[in-house]
């Protein structure tokens, strides 16, 4: 007998197969309503006559078309994909031996193994499919449904169900009947259920996207839910793992719930239920129901618990029908207003008000996610708006024109008893000012708030030149101008007030808050000054260094806490004693303490924000920066135009690393007080890492380093720092290297960074981090110079001296060790490029970089002693050497470096251009050469299709002719 | 769908060579790394082989020089397991691309040297012409067909070989009989259940299931082989369509 081909049989078995993968495809086609019963018949018949698969049949006449299939095909791969091996041993899992042994758990060909849960429809249980050998869900009805119509029902509904395929729905494989009870089966999923996950907020707004998908699916089928709830969404560890329970059973829920024994499980389900299911109400449309559904269960993820409770079943529908939930931000004030706007637009008690459809719920979630604005209207816009329409003209206007006629009374009665009226009247309306004004403030309208004060300050001034203005009047002032963040002015008036009349409690405890500010100030200057100072190893620098070392400290301290001992005897407010106590031992460096007497004074007073920030501060300084967070976001609940807790929140998201929400905080701040420093400083800190991480992951950063080149000048025109300074000229040396990367004009960014440092410098000469700074940016110069063929000595010889001088400073700092190596690689780069002996220079670098490596530096370093040894390696072939051995090295490192920074292509454009070398290299090994070049040329493609505009990548691919073909 | 049990990291006999698991083998020297390779050469040598001798025309034994020197220096040197990226396609495809490319460099560069044979786990110097057969009209195939045939037929000679194993181990011999009756030898047209089944003594409705199950088996293992050089569901779906689709 010949022996049988291989081919043909292998050819055989496609042929066999691929008729058999038709079969599937179309049979799938019509489970999933694409195709119907007739059409596949016929088909069938075209198929058998003439041996083309059904689907071949079926895309000719025109029945599917290419697009279904292919989401067929990759349903039908989906499945195929996750499904067990065949070719593992059949060894059954020891639980469903043990399982298999009792009569009670075997249904059909399942082994039921182990409940998975109860819930109105039925229960649930694991359970092995002994054909399959895979893991299923048995769903079991607890109804016994004797009817034939009951029966025919619920397979009808659940054929329904079978139809959707969608990758969020759980299918349902099989519907079965044993022993009386219907049951159907599903796949097992191995995850949890959002009843019992608690999500981010991001990734629970992601979820019922999903979920908003899969329903709207579901509903141009035809099919509604009905029954939307936390507990019939799934989700599993893998990406998108999320899945919709339960489609389709709603009537399988209405035929047993009536006889339900466990009462706790209709309330719970009663709790998401639309109001008009609830009333019995048809007239709506069903898909209604599902938007309310969705909304409910997004409303139980943001807000923790479920939007109705009760005791009883009866209470939670009488809500669900009558009340409205509690917004989700009062229970959880930091959730995103919009959030809470799709929450409630979809909960509307109007299904005719909730989003159309559940695409539209899906559409406004994406708006969130994108951070874009919403359909539905954020419930504090809609009250702010109401708010100010009925109070803030109002309130603006009353204090205006009491301020403005209580002055004109002074005028007309000179002296007397009317003019004490007058006075007493311009106390009054003082008062009222500063309520206004703070009422304002807290509502968000700073600029109304501003409107106040130059009336007041006016009838101030013309009651105090006839002496007439009382301590009250000048407590008034002092409390406006803090109001107003004018710190210094309002230390002046309290001071007056109190000069006028030293008991005045309210005037002592201002001037003991205004003191513990400037105390806390003034301590964490001088700390960071000590901080600079400080021998290495030696204590870092606390309260008591600090005062030691700064006895005016010391002394302003003694008078706060002379202030407070005063206060306590004159019985202030329970708030102010708690705020005063707890902001000075914030400042002791008391954190714990510090947060629970604030804690207690907000407690007390919720308007006051000199406790709300310490109490902020002292969670951070407890390393708590969440609850600083919160602590903050609470704060900005009662009080929106508050610029300093802005600013607050955006230092401790910056620390969070929730940048993007930083930056809003500190441009918000700014609208609110465009003079705020602290708002500047940290989105222009910010800007800085970002900008970095836009640079080196190839994005255009010029903008982010505009901003934040605006706010450190913005701060320097105020005051000049050595941080701004220093924050400035990182910035322009930024500015520079990313101008310099796109092939443009980095000289002029050079020169004002240069600059910068060199400001610096005189400004705190013993710092080495400004010496490195300077050295940096000439370095990097150099660089460029060198590059572009102009002699950069001069340069190198000036970054070497800002090097020994940081290193002078601070002998183990290993970054200032890897820069001095950086100069002698650029040395090398130079006599290399000159056709000079370059061998020393890199000698020298090399041996810088590895005793940086061994001092600790960073995988920074990788990146640069990989492209040294790209360059060592080519002047060792030009010297006729062999390159070799020090471009493995080479390449070693850009592989450790792109390791370390995998979203940084400039390993990658590095290592490119080592390959391109290599190749060149090796001409006379013309594959290994070919394979060498086209990996090089890969390399800088990959690094250009991220970023079209990198000169370097762009040169190296220019000059790169073709090695192989060129010899 | 996210049902628990996805086979991974389970004895399976076969496939071992998901591509993930060999781009995470970043050391030559370890073990699995030599033994995912090994296992590569093993499975997908004669579509190499193939590809060499009749798309290129070469002579059986420089065609199995080609093919050791294909998977010493592009394969065991790493270039394609770390030029292989998911997102690029199967690594099918990117084999097919590799060995174009080796080929063209082979052209180029008539008198290349030879590599060093001993490199490569699996020898391939038992290999006869005999052994091996040539596509069937490979001379009016491209390279590309003519690799896509041969890698069909590597898959599907691995298929059976596992389905006898596998229903053999299971005690249903009788079963792959049916299948290598009706399915792999090509005289199946006339021969009735009732006429199998008298020389495997079963009766027709037997025979009739015994072939229904080994075949749905049999598609099964076709699936777990591809599984095993797919990185997702949207490759696996690529790959059944160029071994089955219409």
């Amino acid at each position: 007998m010949p022996p049988v081909s291989r081919f043909s049989t292998a050819e055989r078995l496609r042929q066999r197969f691929r008729v058999e993968h038709g079969e599937r495809l179309a049979v799938r086609a019509k489970t999933s309503g694409l195709v119907t019963e007739a059409q596949l018949d016929e088909a069938r018949e075209a198929s058998e006559a003439d041996g083309r698969p059904l689907t071949a049949v079926l895309l000719d006449r025109g029945w599917l078309d290419a697009t279904a299939l292919a989401r067929l095909e990759e349903t039908e791969a989906r499945e195929e994909f996750s499904r067990p091996s065949t070719t593992r041993p059949a060894v059954l899992p020891a639980e469903v031996e043990e399982a298999a042994a009792n009569p009670d758990r075997n249904l059909d060909e399942f082994v039921l193994v182990a409940p998975l849960g109860r819930g109105g429809a039925g229960e649930v249980w694991k359970s092995w499919d002994r054909r399959l050998g895979r893991w299923v869900a048995v769903k079991i009805s607890t109804a016994s449904l004797e009817s034939t119509s009951a029966q025919q029902r619920f397979e009808r509904e659940a054929m329904a169900t079978a139809r959707l395929a969608h990758p969020n729905i759980v299918p349902i494989f099989q519907v079965g009947t044993a022993h009386g009870r219907s049951f159907l089966v599903m796949p097992h999923i191995d995850g949890q259920t959002l009843e019992r996950a608690s999500l981010p907020l991001r990734q629970a707004l992601e979820v019922m996207h999903t979920v908003a998908l899969a329903v709207e699916h579901a509903h141009q089928q035809g099919i509604v839910h009905r029954d939307l709830k936390p507990g019939n969404i799934m989700i599993t560890p893998q990406a998108g793992g999320v899945f919709v329970l339960d489609f389709g059973l709603a009537y399988l829920r209405e035929e047993t719930s009536s006889r339900l024994t466990r009462p706790g499980e209709v309330v719970g389900t009663a709790s998401y239920m639309a109001p008009e299911q609830a009333r019995g109400d048809h007239t709506a449309p069903a898909t209604a129901i599902d938007v309310y559904g969705l909304g409910a269960t997004l409303y139980a993820l943001v807000a923790g618990r479920a939007p109705f409770t009760g005791d009883s079943f009866a209470a939670v529908v009488a809500r669900v029908m009558t009340a409205d939930p509690e917004p989700p931000r009062r229970l959880r004030p930091d959730l995103d207003a919009r959030v809470e706007a799709v929450v409630l637009k979809a909960m509307d008690k109007n299904p005719r008000h909730r989003y159309p459809s559940a695409a539209a719920f899906a559409d406004d979630l994406r708006r969130v996610l994108d951070d874009r604005k919403v359909e539905a209207r954020t419930a504090h816009v809609q009250r702010l708006h109401q708010w100010l329409r009925r109070h803030a003209p109002l309130w603006a206007a009353v204090a205006v024109i009491c301020v403005a006629l209580a002055v004109a009374g002074l005028a007309r009665f000179g002296a007397g008893h009317e003019r004490d009226a007058a006075v007493e009247t311009l106390r009054e309306m003082a008062r009222l000012s500063l309520e206004s004004a703070l009422r304002l403030r807290r509502a968000g309208d700073t600029v109304g708030m501003r409107k106040v004060l130059p009336q007041l300050v006016a009838a101030y001034q013309r009651v105090e030149e006839r002496g007439a203005a009382s301590a009250e009047v000048d407590y008034l002032m002092g409390r406006m101008y803090r109001a107003l963040l004018d710190e210094d002015k309002a230390l002046a008036h309290q001071e007056r007030a109190l000069a006028k009349d030293a008991t005045f409690a309210s005037a002592l405890y201002e001037r003991s808050v205004l003191l513990s500010r400037r105390y806390g100030r003034d301590l964490n200057q001088t700390i960071a000054d000590l901080q600079v100072e400080r021998p290495k190893g030696s204590k870092p620098a606390d309260a008591e260094t600090a005062e030691r070392a700064r006895p005016a400290l010391a002394q302003l301290r003694a008078r706060i806490v002379e202030d407070w001992t005063r206060l306590t005897s004159l019985t202030p407010s329970p708030a102010q004693t708690y705020a005063a106590r707890g902001i000075l031992a914030f400042y002791r460096s008391r954190p714990k303490e510090a947060r629970d007497l604030l804690a207690q004074a907000v407690a007390a007073d919720p308007l006051m924000e000199e406790a709300w920030d310490a109490l902020a501060l002292a969670h951070s300084a407890a390393r708590n920066n969440a609850e600083a967070d919160l602590t903050y976001t609470r704060a900005l609940a009662l009080d929106r135009g508050y610029a300093p807790h802005l600013v607050g929140r955006c230092d401790i998201r910056r620390l969070r690393g929730r940048t993007a929400e930083a930056v809003a905080d500190a441009t918000a701040a700014l609208v609110l007080d465009p003079a705020s420093i602290g708002a500047r400083l940290c989105r222009a800190t910010i800007g800085i890492n970002r900008s970095h991480d836009e640079i080196m992951s190839g994005a255009d950063a010029l903008q982010t380093l505009n901003t934040a080149d605006q706010d450190f000048s913005e701060v320097l025109r105020r005051r000049e720092t050595t941080e701004a300074l220093y924050g400035r000229a990182l910035v322009r040396r930024y500015r520079a290297i990313f101008l310099d990367r796109r092939g443009k004009d980095p000289l002029p960014d050079f020169a004002a960074a240069e600059a910068d440092c060199t400001r610096a410098i005189t400004l705190d000469a013993r710092d080495p981090e400004r010496w490195s700074a300077r050295g940096r940016v000439r370095t990097r110069r150099a660089l460029h110079d060198i590059q572009n063929d102009r002699d950069a000595t001069a340069d190198l010889d000036a970054a070497q001296a800002d090097f020994d001088e940081a290193l002078r400073l601070d002998p183990t700092r290993s970054s200032a060790l890897m820069w001095t190596a950086d100069v002698q690689t650029y040395r090398g780069l130079q006599a290399l490029r000159q056709g000079q002996p370059s061998e020393p220079f890199f000698v020298a670098a090399e041996a810088r970089y590895t005793r940086a490596e061994r001092a600790g530096a960073d995988a920074w370093l990788h990146l640069l002693r990989g492209t040294m040894l790209t360059w060592r390696g080519v002047a060792t072939a030009r010297a006729g050497g062999d390159p070799l051995a020090v471009w493995t090295a080479a390449e070693d490192d850009l592989e450790r470096a792109l390791k370390a920074f995998p979203r940084y292509h400039d390993s990658v454009v590095r290592r490119g251009i080592l390959r391109l070398e290599r190749a060149r290299h090796l001409v006379r090994d013309r594959r290994a050469a070919r394979i060498a070049h086209d990996l090089g040329v890969a390399d800088l493609e990959h690094a250009l299709a991220r970023e079209p505009d990198h000169r370097e990548a762009r040169a190296a691919l220019a000059i790169e002719g073709d090695p192989v073909l060129s010899h | 769908m996210g049902v628990t049990d996805r086979g991974i990291g389970g004895d399976r006999e076969f496939p071992s060579t998901s591509w993930s698991v060999i781009l995470q083998v970043r050391d030559p020297g370890s073990p699995d790394y030599a033994r995912h390779l090994s296992r590569l050469v093993e499975l997908y040598w004669r579509p190499v082989y193939s590809v060499i001798r009749h798309g290129w025309n070469k002579s059986h034994d420089d065609a199995k020089d080609l093919t050791q020197d294909f998977f010493a220096t592009v394969v065991f040197d790493r270039d394609l397991v770390k030029a292989y990226a998911p997102e690029r396609g199967s690594f099918r495809s990117l084999v097919r691309k590799a060995i174009t490319h080796f080929m063209r460099d082979v052209g180029r560069d008539a008198d290349r040297q030879k590599r060093g044979g001993g490199a490569l786990p699996v020898s391939l110097e038992k290999i006869t012409e005999d052994a091996i057969e040539a596509v069937p009209g490979a001379e009016r195939l491209t390279p590309e067909q003519i690799f896509d045939v041969a890698w069909n037929e590597a898959v599907m000679s691995e298929a059976v070989a596992i389905l006898e194993k596998k229903l053999k181990a299971d005690g249903k011999a009788a079963a792959f009989e049916a299948f290598r009756r009706y399915d792999l030898d090509g005289d199946s047209a006339d021969l009735s259940y009732a006429a199998l089944g008298q020389s495997l003594s079963m009766t027709a409705p037997q025979v009739k299931h015994a072939l229904l199950q080994a075949r749905a088996t049999f598609r099964e293992i076709v699936t777990d082989i591809v599984r095993g050089y797919v990185d997702d569901p949207a490759d696996l779906a690529a790959e059944l369509r160029n071994l089955f689709g219409a």
